[in-house]
């Protein structure tokens, strides 16, 4: 019997890989996704910056704020493209779309420096993209300290520059390691979800998996046997991304692999379940790929936090977010990842997860039972 | 039919509703051991939910059968392995070969290793397909590939086999060709309970029975049925049966 059981097993995944690796572009495609999807990603949030476009407005027109202007005139981050005249004119140089930042000096720049009291300078960036946007405004941060000391060293005691930093377009900024665990959910969810739900919605569509239900081969064997080489691709590309992200983008791997190994699985099975409960509820591949798609692939794009900040949306949208596998995977990943936190602090997307998990396996089968026998 | 004989399909007043449609009303029938049993009627006269239900694989709404001695309601799990299916939709896997399919659904049917293999070659040399044997399903001509269907339904020698319009869009020689790969699984004391909407393959079956509106309306041998209806043939039999119940 257990006999039986195994070379049924065997049998059937034998098929399986057969049809996988028969199957050469949608291969390929599969292995060359995660390369494309890390590189996008990757150099669309490069944060090196050079010659950034700047504009100055300067009410103050002293010594101090010339000497100012002229650190930033002489920096290889930036590039001073503009002097403005007012404060209309910010407005329209952001909107010509050349000016990246504008760096405001207030009248009494100069008058602050002098008699100790704070000076305030303002710096107002572009945040359409807000990683750029951080980025600048850590370089001009850097800058102004530095004029700050050398104001210092010449003898004039001053109190520090306070900043007054004003995100414009996204006022929500949010860390460019994000794509990563990002990109891995995604490619989990193309590979398990999508790809088993085809596969095993067009057995049911072409008539071979009334063939294979009407064997002895119990039904439960005959699914894991399908989805298995989809696993171990899923797999396979989630080794891809996480390798091109140390090695290309440096991403740290602080935390346990084997805790990081843990959330891949879970996440795996996750939407493995999901895949198998939409195959089985659609009844044609068609069916199948599209509500793969738009009901779990775009909602994950949206609603996971990676691209998107989910503070930014509506409530109902945020309280929806908690219903994605995928937030939960990649608050994990993060955490692990980049923080290097252990057991202990990532058990809440664990126990999430494996609860979905339970939860969709068990609609998956019951569907499956109860639909074969309708 | 003598009491004597061993029944491998007994159904008993078998009904399945799907809402308020009645798609089986109420039948009861047997086929005997080695039988060809044909099933007559239009597509939605209930022969495929039979089947269906005979296989395990729908549950009756009300009444119940036996199949090799098992009860469908009970004991799926044991007839699955004495029976063999063909559906009326190809479904070998056309991106694999000949072989490559047939060594699935045996190891899937639980036939020993060495068996397969030796099966498979009668059978490669019994349709004469050597060519064919390491050439995508896809790739076959229609007729072959029903054939093929046909054998790899009883490669694990089932008690009874379940061909569901096996013969659909096949021509007239590929069809007697077919019916002969039938007799012969019969000698070899295989049930065959077949559906069709051939008349002239009707005239094949040892006994048949006519479907309609999910009702069995007549059953028995083809050339007594004929006699008793002072018909011709089959097809002018089906056409007074129904008319008759219509």
């Amino acid at each position: 019997m257990a006999n039986n059981t195994t070379n049924t097993f065997k049998a059937i995944l034998i098929k399986e890989i057969r049809h996988v690796l028969l199957d050469k572009i949608t291969m390929l495609f599969t292995l060359l996704i995660p390369v494309i999807l890390v590189l996008i990603f990757g150099y669309a949030i490069r944060t090196e910056i050079y010659d950034a476009p700047i504009a100055v407005l300067d009410y103050s027109q002293t010594s101090q704020s010339k000497s100012l202007i002229n650190s930033f005139l002489h920096s290889d981050f930036f590039k001073v493209e503009q002097f403005l005249d007012s404060k209309e004119d910010i407005a329209t140089a952001f909107r010509e779309g050349k000016i990246k930042m504008i760096l405001v000096i207030p009248q009494d720049y100069d008058y602050a420096l002098t008699i100790n009291k704070n000076a305030q300078i303002q710096l107002i960036t572009d945040a359409s993209d807000p990683n750029i946007s951080t980025t600048l405004v850590g370089y001009a941060r850097q800058m102004i300290s530095l004029h700050e000391k050398s104001l210092q060293n010449a003898d004039i005691e001053v109190e520090p520059i306070e900043f007054r930093i004003q995100m414009r377009y996204n006022p929500q900024l949010k860390s460019a390691y994000m794509f990563i665990p990002g990109n891995i959910a995604l490619i989990m969810i193309l590979v398990t979800s999508l790809m088993a739900a085809v596969s095993l919605a067009s057995e049911r569509e072409n008539g071979s998996w009334k063939m294979l239900i009407i064997s002895p081969a119990h039904q439960l064997v005959i699914i894991i046997a399908k989805i298995l080489p989809y696993m171990i691709m899923s797999l396979i590309c989630t080794a891809i991304v996480i390798t091109l992200g140390v090695i290309i983008f440096g991403i740290p791997i602080e935390g346990n692999i084997a805790l990081l190994l843990l959330v891949c699985f879970l996440f795996m099975f996750t939407s493995c379940s999901l895949g198998v409960l939409l195959a089985v509820v659609s009844n044609t591949q068609q069916v199948a790929m599209l509500s793969c798609l738009l009901g779990f692939f775009l909602p994950t794009l949206l609603l996971s936090d990676f691209i998107f900040p989910i503070e930014n949306q509506p409530i109902l949208l945020q309280w929806l977010s908690h219903l994605m596998p995928a937030k939960w995977f990649i608050t994990a990943l993060r955490d692990i990842m980049l923080k290097g936190v252990g057991w202990a602090m990532v058990w809440r997307p664990v126990v999430i997860l494996t609860s979905m998990n339970v939860v969709l396996l068990g609609a998956s089968l019951w569907q499956l039972y109860s639909k074969d026998k309708r | 039919m003598q009491d004597n004989l061993v029944y491998n399909i007994v159904a008993e007043r078998l009904k399945r509703k799907f809402g308020d449609f009645i798609a089986v009303d109420d039948i009861s029938f047997e086929v005997a051991k080695g039988e060809i049993f044909g099933f007559l009627g239009a597509n939605g006269a209930g022969k495929t939910t039979t089947i269906r239900m005979l296989c395990g694989l729908l549950m009756p709404t009300a009444g119940t059968a036996k199949v090799c001695g098992y009860d469908i309601l009970t004991q799926g799990k044991e007839i699955r392995k004495h029976i063999g299916y063909m559906s009326q939709k190809f479904s070998l896997y056309e991106d694999l070969t000949i072989t490559e399919n047939m060594e699935l659904f045996g190891t899937i049917y639980r036939l020993d290793r060495q068996l397969l293999r030796k099966r498979i070659l009668n059978i490669i040399a019994r349709l004469d397909i050597r060519y064919y044997a390491n050439k995508k399903v896809v790739s076959l001509p229609l007729g072959l590939k029903q054939k093929l269907s046909f054998a790899t339904a009883i490669l694990h020698q089932p008690e009874v086999v379940f061909l569901d319009e096996p013969t659909s869009g096949a021509d007239p020689l590929v069809r007697r060709e077919f019916w002969n790969m039938i007799y012969e699984a019969a000698r070899n004391g295989i049930t065959v309970l077949v559906t069709t909407h051939y008349m002239d393959e009707a005239e094949y079956c040892n006994r048949i029975c006519i479907m309609n509106q999910g009702q069995i309306k007549i059953i028995g041998n083809p050339s007594e049925l004929k006699e008793q209806h002072n018909v011709l043939n089959m097809n002018d039999l089906f056409q007074k049966i129904v008319n008759l119940t219509n």
